[in-house]
């Protein structure tokens, strides 16, 4: 098609009335749209999806760093015991010749957030850069990312349920510490990243900048 | 084709131009979502500073020794609060190692350089079983930030500031109570944790030593329970009562222990003799009293004042020893400090001088020491002596005792080389040994009374013959008047009858002198050693299996070597004596004159009465003080006897306590086996734990 004509990702729908708007061509995130009709309020899309998406991100990178220095959890054996953060915990389990459940710890509670948030940052960038490139890998990597990060809570389910099994008082007694919550918090975070994410716009920028491409020729 | 392609375009323009756009309303505040980055960031710095603010010191401490010492898992720990934990173990250049240790902020703040650091293990000792919880917990590292204690073990090391002690110092127990300190010479047996007894009740206990460095005297500090202090005042007196205390003196025996756990561990007992501390007001915390060695030093009055005079005796000072008493009429005035031996290099002359303390404030309360030199110079003008005595016939000990002698010599104190000489009187002991002694001298005597006897009873035997013999003198001189040849001739004749006379002369009274005097000696003195045979041996060596060692060391040997030297004498000196006598008699007798012989005679018979009388009486002596030895032999041993009794049911009862197949032994060690396999079990159960903490969940798996 030499000229393309409108297409229907151009057209707003009010889902209060059913009218149909034209898209504009770049509004600002901040800005809120109205139908001209019936005065409803129109989103594109999810919202100001990056901007919400990257204060989550920035939140949850910013916890990554206590959630990795702080001990997650204290292991209390015969009144003996001292808090571990979640390398010295690894740590201990490869010293005790554990190394397969150490390599899971470390790739569940290290890798994968690490990886989610540098994937939602790339993806991110990305999407305000208006990159057009790979858009069907860039979606596979985000279904990856919002299907692989839910296992992240593992440890954090293995740390609550510790806590309330092994209270044996002096004899063997098992204590959460603000690694965990901090750690929590990271892994919901980059959950709700995920989730914020419209995935949409990888292709949405990618059509547009096509489409651009296509009027400005 | 083209209209249709341009209407289609048309359309499609034409729905776009139906379109309406959107309204926008411009609305440039940041989303609220940025709050949760905020809120982060704020949690992140909230954090960071409490990280910071309770981040502490880390400092570096030289050990021993890092047994049992983990980094990253040893914990340091003060009053059983976890305060830091070893970060690091590594060698210095001298290959000791260094631990260093990170700190806690409070307690880093109040540590200064003379903190000290100890490694807590379990310590199993006499008293004490500590630091069991480590078998479990594993090793820790305990540490007060200041010095608490002056105990002797700690090192001090000089370029770290900090002290490693070897074992945990004494902290003050938290129970109420006073702190007192006791001076004394040596630790004996005692140690930290040592107990005190007041009435056999167990009070307090000792917490700690130091050796005070310019009196080279050690001070104990102990600690007294609540409500046992009161009874400590000024009166009051500690003593050593560790072990038991067996005394055997110029007083007699005597046994004190205080408590079966005193024979293990040590003590130490205090008594506040009651007729003086009525209205005597509690000691305070930390005062200072002297730790008496015993019982018995405890019980005598303290005088610090004392009066130092050398004794010069003649004569053995065999049993005189350190500390026996002086007294003066039965009652202690002082002590015998020192005996030895003096060289006076001036004169070439050995002298044993009896160093002596008179403590003047026996006299009277009121003397002071300017006051009591003059005072005892005064009554020594006045007759005052020192003379040795017997203090007792069983110990052969001796003593000091100042007498009042009227008829004395002009004595005064002069003054020696290094004390005062005091003037003594040399009257012989009243000992066994010097009774022995005397008794032999006078068993010499008479023998040589015996002997002189014999010499003339000899005459008594012979006057006869004598008679004869003169007569045939006479005659032979009144015929022999004419010719000195003849009487020459004679008196050769003479000679050569007499001769054998003589001989048989001598042969009847030797006779007689086995048949008649030595039975009767060898009676007597058969009675003596029947006596001691029959009754005083077997009693004393059936009683006094220690005892009669030294009996039989001393007593015994003298006696027997006293008879011994009786009989010695007897037989190499009053037979040849006697036959050399009766040479020289038969000599005299050819010499002399009649008259005189008879003479002679009369007084013979009259000394022989006497030296048979005086033998007869030093016979009854010696068997009255045997007697009385054996009385006393008797009397002693009975009430050794009964007291080693009482000794050896104790022992027993120790015994049978410490034994190595005893019933606390084996429940000990029932206990410690059961101690064992329980932490041995613990031990599983946290291994199998730290291995495998799923287990808790899927239970045990076996590897």
């Amino acid at each position: 098609m030499p000229e393309p004509g409108i297409s229907a990702a151009d057209i707003l729908v009010c889902r209060v009335c059913g009218a149909l708007s034209r898209r504009p061509l770049s509004p600002d995130p901040h800005d809120h749209l109205y139908c001209q009709r019936c005065g409803g309020r129109i989103r594109i899309g999810r919202g100001n999806s990056i901007e919400v998406t990257w204060a989550l991100l920035i939140a949850a990178a910013i916890l990554y760093i206590p959630a990795n220095l702080l001990p997650v959890m204290s292991v209390y054996m015969l009144g003996s015991g001292q808090p571990d953060t979640i390398i010295s915990g690894a740590w201990h389990l490869v010293a005790a010749g554990q190394w397969p459940l150490a390599l899971l710890i470390f790739v569940a509670s290290i890798v994968v957030p690490l990886l989610k948030l540098l994937a939602l940052i790339f993806l991110l960038l990305g999407m305000q850069h208006g990159s057009s490139r790979h858009p069907r890998e860039r979606m596979r990597l985000y279904k990856m990312t919002e299907y692989i990060g839910r296992w992240s809570m593992v440890d954090v389910f293995v740390v609550a349920i510790l806590i309330a099994l092994v209270q044996f008082g002096n004899l063997a007694r098992i204590e959460a510490n603000t690694g965990t919550l901090c750690f929590a918090s990271v892994v919901v975070l980059t959950m709700l990243a995920a989730h914020t994410l419209d995935e949409h716009l990888i292709w949405d920028t990618a059509y547009r900048q096509r489409r651009g491409r296509q009027k400005h020729g | 084709m083209a209209d249709m392609e341009t209407q289609q375009e048309q359309e499609n323009t034409l729905a776009a131009d139906e379109l309406q756009d959107v309204v926008i309303r411009q609305h440039r505040r940041p989303s609220p979502v940025w709050l949760i980055p905020l809120a982060a960031a704020l949690f992140g710095i909230w954090l960071l500073v409490q990280f910071w603010l309770t981040q502490g010191e880390t400092i570096t401490v030289p050990f021993p020794e890092a047994e049992g010492i983990q980094p990253g898992v040893t914990e340091v720990r003060y009053k059983a609060v976890s305060v830091g934990k070893v970060r690091k173990v590594t060698l210095d250049e001298n290959l000791n190692p260094l631990v260093t240790l990170v700190l806690s902020k409070e307690i880093s703040q109040s540590l200064d350089c003379s903190g000290q650091f100890w490694v807590v293990r379990p310590r199993v000792r006499g008293t004490e079983i500590s630091g069991l919880g480590t078998l479990f917990s594993g090793t820790y590292i305990g540490m007060t930030p200041k010095q608490v204690s002056n105990n002797p073990a700690a090192e001090t090391t000089s370029s770290l500031c900090y002290q490693v002690l070897e074992d945990p110092p004494r902290i003050k127990p938290a129970r109420p109570g006073r702190e007192y300190i006791l001076e004394t010479d040596s630790m004996g047996s005692l140690d930290v944790g040592s107990s005190i007894f007041y009435k056999q009740l167990e009070v307090g206990e000792v917490i700690d030593y130091r050796l005070v460095e310019d009196s080279g005297r050690i001070e104990l500090t102990v600690f007294i329970n609540e409500p046992f202090y009161r009874f400590i005042n000024a009166n009051t007196r500690f003593w050593n009562a560790s072990g038991f205390d067996l005394r055997v003196d110029t007083t007699g025996a005597e046994f004190h222990m205080e408590s079966l756990s005193t024979l293990i561990a040590g003590g130490i007992a205090f008594e506040t003799p009651e007729d003086e501390s009525s209205d005597r007001a509690i000691s305070e915390d930390g005062t200072h009293f002297v730790l008496y060695r015993n019982y018995a030093g405890s019980r005598e009055r303290h005088y610090a004042n004392r009066l130092y005079y050398t004794l010069y005796f003649e004569g053995s000072l065999r049993g005189l020893a350190e500390h026996a008493p002086v007294e003066y009429q039965g009652i202690r005035v002082g002590q015998v400090e020192k005996v030895k031996l003096y060289y006076d290099q001036d004169s070439n002359d050995l002298r044993t001088p009896v160093l002596i303390s008179i403590e003047p404030e026996r006299f009277a309360d009121d003397i002071d020491l300017e006051r009591a030199p003059t005072l005892i110079r005064e009554m020594v003008e006045k007759g005052l002596r020192a003379q040795l005595r017997s203090g007792s016939m069983l110990t052969d000990m001796l003593y000091v005792a100042l007498i009042f002698d009227q008829d004395a010599e002009k004595g005064s104190i002069t003054s020696g080389q290094f004390y005062d000489i005091f003037p003594v009187d040399n009257q012989p002991a009243e000992n066994v040994a010097v009774a022995m002694s005397e008794l032999s001298l006078e068993l010499q005597e008479t023998v040589q009374h015996v002997n002189r006897f014999l010499e003339q009873g000899k005459l008594d035997q012979t006057v006869g013959n004598v008679n004869r013999v003169l007569e045939e003198t006479r005659s032979t001189m009144s015929k022999a008047g004419a010719t000195l040849s003849d009487a020459q001739q004679l008196i050769r004749q003479l000679d050569e009858k007499t001769v054998p006379g003589l001989s048989s002369d001598i042969s009847r009274v030797a006779e007689r002198l086995d048949t008649q005097t030595l039975p009767m000696l060898t009676r007597d003195l058969n009675r003596v050693a029947e006596r001691l045979d029959t009754q005083t041996l077997p009693q004393l060596s059936r009683n006094l299996n220690v005892l009669t060692e030294r009996l039989d060391k001393q007593t015994l040997p003298m006696l027997t070597r006293d008879v011994s030297r009786v009989a010695e004498r007897l037989d190499t000196q009053t037979l040849p004596q006697l036959s050399r006598n009766l040479n020289v008699l038969t000599e005299r007798l050819d010499k002399e004159t009649l008259p005189q012989l008879t003479d002679n005679m009369t007084r013979i018979t009259g000394t022989v009465n006497n030296a048979l009388q005086r033998t007869t009486t030093s016979a009854e002596k010696v068997t009255g003080a045997v007697g009385r030895i054996s009385g006393d032999f008797a009397k002693t041993s009975e009430e050794l006897n009964k007291t080693l009794v009482r000794l050896q049911n104790t022992m027993g009862h120790l015994d049978r306590l410490l034994a190595r197949n005893s019933p606390t032994q084996y429940q000990l060690d029932q206990m410690m086996q059961e101690v064992t396999l329980m932490s041995r079990s613990l031990r599983t159960l946290a291994e199998t734990l730290q291995k495998q903490p799923e287990s808790v969940l899927r239970g045990k798996r076996d590897q």
